[in-house]
């Protein structure tokens, strides 16, 4: 379970997490969704280790972001970060020499299923095909906690599509706890436990996605917004 | 260990082109000064050009690796890798471990070229460029001053990391910040040296560097 | 399947099955794909699916038996009620929407004669 209480995080003068608090509970997909610049990455990002709170407390299983959290979390960035020279099979053997729990049947699958061919470049692949490199070297792993930055961003739909179904399949067969940061509501929606809205460091709804859904009778997009709105006045 | 191992392997990888080329322009200048020595009239000031043409080289050439130490780091940035590093399940000792020995990889390999072409000059000019018994003889004194040098060498790479992680850490004015602290580090050492010029020194001034930087990579640096 | 983003996706699943069962595509009895299987078919999270058979199982629509897969039920009585319930909100729907355009209830059965006399197109 992954824990966060009342995160503030500043860069300069500006509050890019606002006493954010929430729960992520195990084998759930979550969904963080927000406009650009509202503090998801952060969050991600924070869990992660790569960043430090100025406030408040994170917590993985009860542990603070340290080397044992590292090993069970899994964190797809938002931007590229492979080295030029890297094919994909040199990601792969990067990826298996590090993390003890590389799954080579898991890779392989994957190879298949998204039409990838292990001596292409990283670098030099069409966005879409990169988002899919990337997503390999995620999901060949079997890592308690997922955490994917705006896995669909900039892509076409069909990859986009290829890339929905590839997560649901893994967390079908593996029941780990997935954060997906994204601001395609659309895409996202039929997968989701949960979701967070997250506006300007603030956290301006939590619920399960199911539940708002009948209560309201709206789309998710459209209650998103109500709660925007509301914050707005 | 596997880790470590592959971690190795990358860092070596990402800077084989770099490392090909100066080990190629070494071996080209090297090969330039023992023409000059083969065909200098054996004079002994001819000869004291020669040898500051070595010196010269050699320290041009080990410039690289230094540069290297500071390179290194900004490279992760610019490439945004560092995401992937400090999100490795890896003691951050092994990020920084990894760097230096690539970086002493490269010095040695440049140093073992240079001494293969002093013994050739030195074969060429028949025993005139300079005393060859220091060098093959062994006692402890130059046993100490070798290891001397090698902390040396290690302290050099550490303060450089150190420097640039400062940089990074103080956002503002990070390259100057990086130089401030690449010379007060040197002012620093050269003053502990001179006052206690033993390797004890030296060794507790390299255990610093490299703990600042532990501290500094794993504490304080943020990626934005 | 498409699905509309206003309803919950569990409720939609549950509509889409009793029109397969009303409308012969599941027969009684009928093996249909597990809970997992559906999941990655439609991109859906298990969880869903997995609210959607329980409430199925409870309105006695299905039948899972564990380790070998969910079946529809065998009950032709919950056919039969699920086939009523489904005229009669078909016919409350049109005639609703009759009246509310303000044709009197004469005028809607007349309709609806000269319709079915057409026989089928």
């Amino acid at each position: 379970m992954i824990k966060v209480e009342h995160a503030v995080k500043a860069f300069g003068r500006k509050k890019v997490l606002d006493n954010l608090s929430f729960v992520a509970e195990e084998g759930q997909i979550v969904g963080l969704l927000g406009t650009n610049g509202a503090g998801k990455s952060t969050m991600l990002r924070t869990i992660a280790g790569l960043l430090r709170l100025d406030q408040g407390e994170i917590t993985i299983d009860g542990k603070q972001p340290n080397l044992t959290t590292r090993a069970m979390i899994n964190f797809l960035p938002d931007v590229d970060v492979w080295y030029s020279w890297m094919k994909l099979s040199d990601a792969m053997k990067y990826m298996r020499d590090i993390y003890w729990d590389w799954d080579d049947s898991k890779a392989s699958h994957l190879l298949d299923f998204f039409e990838l061919k292990p001596s292409a470049l990283i670098c030099e692949a069409s966005k879409g095909t990169r988002a899919k490199m990337k997503l390999l070297l995620a999901l060949s792993r079997q890592a308690k906690y997922l955490l994917l930055d705006e896995p669909f961003s900039g892509i076409d739909p069909f990859a986009r599509q290829q890339i929905a179904q590839a997560i649901v399949e893994d967390f079908v067969e593996e029941g780990q706890s997935i954060l997906i940061t994204t601001h395609e509501v659309s895409e996202v929606e039929i997968m989701l436990d949960e979701v967070l809205f997250i506006h300007e460091g603030k956290l301006l709804l939590n619920g399960n996605v199911e539940k708002l859904k009948q209560a309201s009778n709206q789309s998710l997009l459209e209650i998103v917004k109500g709660a925007y709105e509301l914050a707005r006045v | 260990m596997h880790a470590f191992r592959r971690l190795l392997l990358t860092e070596l990888r990402n800077r084989r082109n770099t490392t090909l080329i100066t080990l190629g322009a070494t071996l080209f200048l090297n090969a330039l000064i023992m023409i000059v020595t083969y065909q200098a009239d054996l004079y002994p000031d001819q000869l004291g050009f020669v040898m500051t043409l070595n010196i010269v080289v050699l320290v041009a050439m080990l410039l690289i690796p230094f540069l290297h130490g500071f390179t290194a780091w900004r490279e992760e940035w610019k490439n945004q890798s560092i995401y992937q590093l400090l999100t490795l399940p890896v003691l951050r000792t092994h990020l920084l471990f990894a760097k230096y020995i690539s970086i002493l990889l490269e010095s040695v390999l440049i140093l073992i070229l240079t001494f293969a072409s002093l013994w050739l000059q030195y074969e060429l000019s028949d025993g005139q460029l300079y005393r060859a018994e220091p060098l093959t003889t062994f006692d402890w004194s130059k046993a100490l001053f070798v290891s001397k040098l090698v902390l040396s060498a290690i302290g050099i790479i550490s303060l450089c990391s150190l420097s640039i992680l400062l940089g990074k850490w103080i956002r503002k004015l990070s390259l100057l910040v990086t130089f401030l602290s690449l010379a007060s580090g040197m002012l620093v050492s050269a003053v502990i040296y001179a006052t206690l010029p033993s390797v004890f020194s030296l060794f507790v001034l390299v255990v610093a560097f490299i703990a600042l930087s532990y501290y500094l990579l794993d504490k304080k640096v943020d990626v934005s | 399947m498409e699905f509309n983003q206003k309803e919950p996706i569990y409720a939609q699943i549950i509509d889409d099955i009793k029109i397969k069962f009303i409308n012969g595509t599941y027969r009684p009895g009928q093996e249909i794909p597990s809970r997992r299987e559906l999941a990655k078919e439609l991109g859906v999270n298990p969880n869903t699916i997995q609210r959607a058979y329980r409430e199925m199982e409870d309105m006695n629509l299905i039948v899972t038996a564990r380790g070998q897969g969910s079946f529809m039920t065998n009950d032709l009585y919950v056919l039969d009620t699920l086939r009523e319930e489904a005229m009669n909100h078909a016919v409350s729907q049109s005639v609703e929407l009759l009246r509310s355009f303000g044709k009197p209830d004469e005028e809607i059965l007349d309709a609806i004669r000269r319709y079915l006399a057409r026989g089928s197109s």
